[in-house]
């Protein structure tokens, strides 16, 4: 296995993985997603508060996965699709996200095309489903 | 108090293949569609689901008000393990709900639907959320395959200010031996191949829940305006209606197989769906949902007001990706 994730910490986590809860820091307002113990902008390390991420975002960056470069728990999806989009997406409140790019996929992929977040499977290991984020670009941007 | 539907959503995965690619890999193909969806290799009833009720809980509804969840799908993702717990979280609704989860036939969806109803009657809550969602499967060799689709709806079911109410239903069952079927520990539906024997006990069944609720509402076919007759395949459903007495006018604005294939419990939801884009205060709406072995519920809606949705038909139509046979074998999984 690659990266592997306990199903434990997954759990822990599902709230970020399946719907963009994040944190804002009561200190300077910055938004910090995926959670983290410390604010990377002020340094606080306390007085977070949790605030739901619209899922809405630009295509800040992207690369495409092919050959034998994805990580073993995608290596069945990577063998499906061949080669799969990856995208670096600005979420409008501010974090950038990395996450896989959904069909139905433009056939030229731009820098700033606005996309959406959409659950899907990401990959299951134990026969366990992991669900979490991916993000399809918004209709009429095709 | 009248209960109602207050919002819904619908939606599609973003790929489709048409029956020409059947033709063309196959030689035939045993379903009458132009184009169907099919869900991605992501993609499971639960996402699909999930997608829907996104849609249906847009502006104004705070996921914290529903108390109740009801979730229909003849193939949810495990079949042994609470699917609310996980919808709950990725939706963000509260945890103290009460929640069913059906999914012993195609009917799956009016069972959802009516507990929800009849949670919402009983006061016992403001709304109700309902999810059905199907992508059903069946060995590629058989010919029941080749009909098989993806989609999902998702209504929110309240007492304030609601788009339509349900106005009455009627539920009935019979014994029905080799009808579209699975075994426990399979993964793909079956039958004994003899359409006629399904298509005699779908139009019997609809007919007699049909005539009773049109007894117990005191009214005529004539006095709806729409009537959506579950599709569980492209002519059944006009054939049954007809003989009911039923026009075309009624029945085409819910008829969608012909551009999605079988949704299986989800098709009555996306064709009550696409009958709300469209109509108007004051009108009335007959819906059937059936399910093999067999069992029929049927319930009425009259019209409040417009939906202001983005219709179902406009979804269908717009960017998807199409498959060629060998891509679709892929996706499945079944290559």
């Amino acid at each position: 296995m690659g990266a592997h994730i306990s199903i434990p910490m997954y759990q822990r986590a599902v709230k970020q993985r399946y719907r963009l809860v994040g944190l804002k820091c009561s200190n300077c307002g910055q938004i910090i997603f995926p959670p983290k113990a410390g604010c990377k902008s002020c340094g606080a390390l306390d007085n977070f508060t949790e605030v739901q991420l619209s899922g809405r975002g630009k295509i800040y960056s992207y690369t495409v996965i092919a050959g034998a470069g994805a990580p073993p728990e995608f290596s069945e999806e990577a063998a499906y699709r061949g080669a799969y989009p990856v995208v670096l997406v600005e979420l409008e409140e501010g974090p950038r996200i990395i996450a896989q790019l959904t069909e139905p996929v433009p056939a030229e992929i731009k820098i700033g095309m606005p996309v959406e977040m959409v659950l899907r499977q990401i990959y299951t290991e134990e026969d366990v489903i992991r669900y979490g984020y991916k993000f399809k670009v918004l209709e009429g941007e095709k | 108090m009248e209960v109602g539907i207050v919002s819904y959503g619908t939606y599609f995965p973003g790929l489709g293949i048409t029956r020409s690619e059947y033709q063309k890999a196959l030689g035939n193909c045993g379903a009458n569609f132009s184009e169907k969806t099919v869900a991605d290799f992501d993609e499971d009833s639960l996402t699909m689901g999930i997608a829907a009720a996104r849609d249906a809980l847009f502006e104004g509804i705070n996921p914290e008000e529903i108390s109740f969840l009801t979730w229909a799908s003849t193939s949810p993702p495990y079949s042994e393990k609470l699917l609310s717990g996980s919808i709950a979280e990725m939706l963000g609704l509260k945890k103290n709900l009460f929640s069913a989860e059906y999914g012993q036939s195609t009917r799956a969806g009016g069972e959802a639907f009516l507990t929800a109803v009849s949670l919402v009657k009983g006061g016992f809550g403001q709304k109700a959320l309902v999810i059905v969602a199907d992508a059903p499967r069946a060995n590629v060799k058989d010919p029941i395959e080749h009909g098989l689709a993806a989609g999902s709806a998702a209504f929110i079911l309240g007492t304030e200010n609601p788009l339509a109410v349900v106005d009455n239903f009627v539920a009935l069952v019979q014994e029905n031996l080799g009808e579209r079927f699975r075994k426990a520990g399979s993964g793909e539906i079956k039958d004994i191949g003899v359409k006629t024997f399904t298509g005699e006990a779908y139009q019997k069944l609809i007919a007699k829940a049909v005539t009773e609720l049109l007894e117990k509402e005191n009214l005529k076919p004539a006095d709806y305006n729409y009537a959506v007759f579950h599709e569980i395949e492209s002519r059944l459903p006009l054939k049954a209606g007809k003989k009911l007495g039923f026009t075309d006018e009624q029945m085409l604005p819910g008829l969608l197989y012909e551009n999605t294939g079988d949704t299986g419990a989800a098709s009555p939801f996306l064709s009550l769906a696409a009958v709300l884009d469209r109509a108007k205060p004051g009108e009335k709406v007959i819906v059937t949902t059936y399910g093999s072995g067999a069992g029929v519920i049927a319930f009425s809606l009259t019209v409040k007001k417009p939906a202001n949705r983005v219709p179902v038909r406009e979804k269908l139509a717009s960017g998807k990706k199409y498959l060629n046979f060998i891509q679709y074998l892929r996706v499945k999984r079944y290559l």
